[in-house]
């Protein structure tokens, strides 16, 4: 299970996984997982925003 | 041929004489020597060729004892001044003759006006001799060393004068040494014009910064030595300053106005020479101060140059880091202002495909209406998929049935 990649893999996944829904190169039997899939990495992906919005916030607290 | 006693011919020419000479009469004449003996003065009368100095008449004269206290009381002190030799006079003399002591003028009277005004035309024609020489100013130009150390002094080594002036000078307040040495000379009389001219060239300009000409005071014809060419022209000659301090009168003597500075007093020379020296000690100290002032305000420059250079090398390394700090600054906000950028661009990016994956659930064709063909797992989107064989089943947006169920039913 590829859920703990960074935000920079995660998001060539989705890219990817939306291009093959797009362009329904991928057979309907694996919409749902795929789907599935996507949606686990757009929540990972906001994850690590936040998580890196974080970082970056508390790094100007420590500066000012 | 009658002969004649001696006597008979003295008689003789003491009658014509007595004939010719019955008054007294006025003689000018010069006095080449005098000499007393019981209040009587015996004197050498000469004439002189003006053009040659050569003596042209000379006769003897007397002035017995009363008259000679006559003319003292006349003269007063003067007497003793016009009764000297080389003074030029006028006479009243009466002519006598003895048969024992042959010819002989005796002196009744003396006019004092010619032998002053006799000085005096003496005194111009001098003066327009040493003018026609080009020897009036002639010393004057010379420069007086900046510091005058060694005088040579002519003048007589008992006179007044002379004491006063080594008095002044040696004993001085400033503490100077002066090299001073006494060329002797007569200072009034016959011998002045020799003696003073042997001191003057005897006077080496190698040795002396200046040569001193002093005498105490004197009256008119005392000092008429010094209204004298041959001593005058030796003086614009010399090649050191004269310095002049003879007498006290008013009027200048000849040397006075060759001389390149005539003072009243041999203890007005000593003066001057101490000023002289003391204006040069000021001025050294005036340099020495300015010279002190000049260092000091160079040292003051320099250092305030010093603490503008301290304070600019302090505060500049301060102003390069205050302005690489602004730099860090920016460029960290920038970074930031990146970051988040960058991440909203994700996170619109994110809710985009968010989107796109909503719109591609086939759950949501579901809900509008539309159903899925289904064979067991497999979904049947074409319809070369399809035998007619196999169980189907559909599945809608509330749930699945089962054909063959249905069918079965």
């Amino acid at each position: 299970m590829a859920s703990k990649k960074g935000f920079d893999k995660a998001f060539e996944e989705l890219n990817r996984i939306v291009h093959d829904l797009q362009n329904e190169e991928s057979g309907i039997d694996q919409l749902s997982k795929k789907l599935k899939r996507a949606r686990e990495l757009v929540r990972q992906c906001r994850t690590s925003l936040r998580d890196i919005e974080a970082d970056i916030s508390a790094m100007r607290d420590e500066e000012e | 041929m009658e002969a004649y006693s001696l006597y008979e011919v003295n008689q003789y020419i003491k009658r014509v004489i007595a004939l010719n000479f019955n008054d007294s009469i006025w003689v000018e004449c010069e006095i080449n020597q005098i000499s007393e003996a019981r209040g009587n003065h015996y004197l050498e009368l000469i004439e002189k060729d003006e053009g040659t100095d050569n003596i042209l008449a000379k006769s003897s004269a007397t002035i017995w004892y009363r008259q000679f206290l006559f003319i003292k009381k006349k003269l007063g002190k003067q007497a003793a001044e016009i009764l000297s030799p080389g003074i030029k006079v006028k006479l009243k003399v009466s002519v006598e003759y003895s048969e024992r002591y042959g010819l002989s003028l005796n002196i009744h009277d003396i006019d004092p006006a010619f032998t002053f005004g006799q000085f005096e035309l003496n005194r111009q024609k001098i003066i327009e001799r040493l003018i026609k020489n080009d020897l009036l100013e002639r010393n004057r130009q010379l420069q007086v060393p900046t510091v005058i150390q060694n005088i040579a002094v002519i003048s007589s080594e008992t006179a007044a004068g002379y004491q006063d002036f080594s008095r002044e000078l040696l004993n001085n307040g400033y503490d100077y040494d002066f090299n001073v040495i006494l060329f002797h000379s007569a200072m009034q009389g016959q011998n002045t014009e020799r003696e003073v001219c042997m001191a003057l060239d005897s006077i080496s300009d190698a040795e002396f910064d200046i040569a001193v000409l002093i005498r105490g005071g004197g009256s008119k014809l005392d000092l008429a030595s010094f209204d004298n060419y041959e001593i005058s022209e030796r003086i614009a000659r010399m090649r050191i300053p004269v310095i002049t301090g003879i007498g006290h009168e008013i009027d200048q003597t000849i040397c006075d106005l060759v001389s390149h500075t005539s003072l009243k007093t041999p203890t007005a020379v000593a003066g001057f020479i101490l000023d002289h020296n003391s204006n040069f000690e000021a001025n050294v100290e005036d340099l020495l101060r300015e010279i002190t002032d000049l260092a000091d305000w160079h040292l003051y420059e320099s250092a305030s140059a010093l603490n503008r250079l301290q304070s600019q090398l302090e505060s500049l390394p301060m102003m390069l880091l205050g302005e690489k700090r602004s730099e860090l600054k920016a460029l960290n906000n920038e970074a930031f202002a990146a970051a988040l950028r960058i991440i909203n661009e994700k996170k619109q990016s994110l809710d985009h495909k968010e989107n796109l994956i909503e719109l591609l659930d086939p759950r949501k064709v579901l809900k509008r209406g539309y159903s899925l063909v289904k064979s067991g797992k497999k979904y049947i989107a074409r319809k070369t998929e399809f035998s007619g064989k196999e169980d189907i089943s559909i599945e809608f947006y509330d749930g699945e049935i089962n054909l063959k169920d249905s069918y079965g039913k």
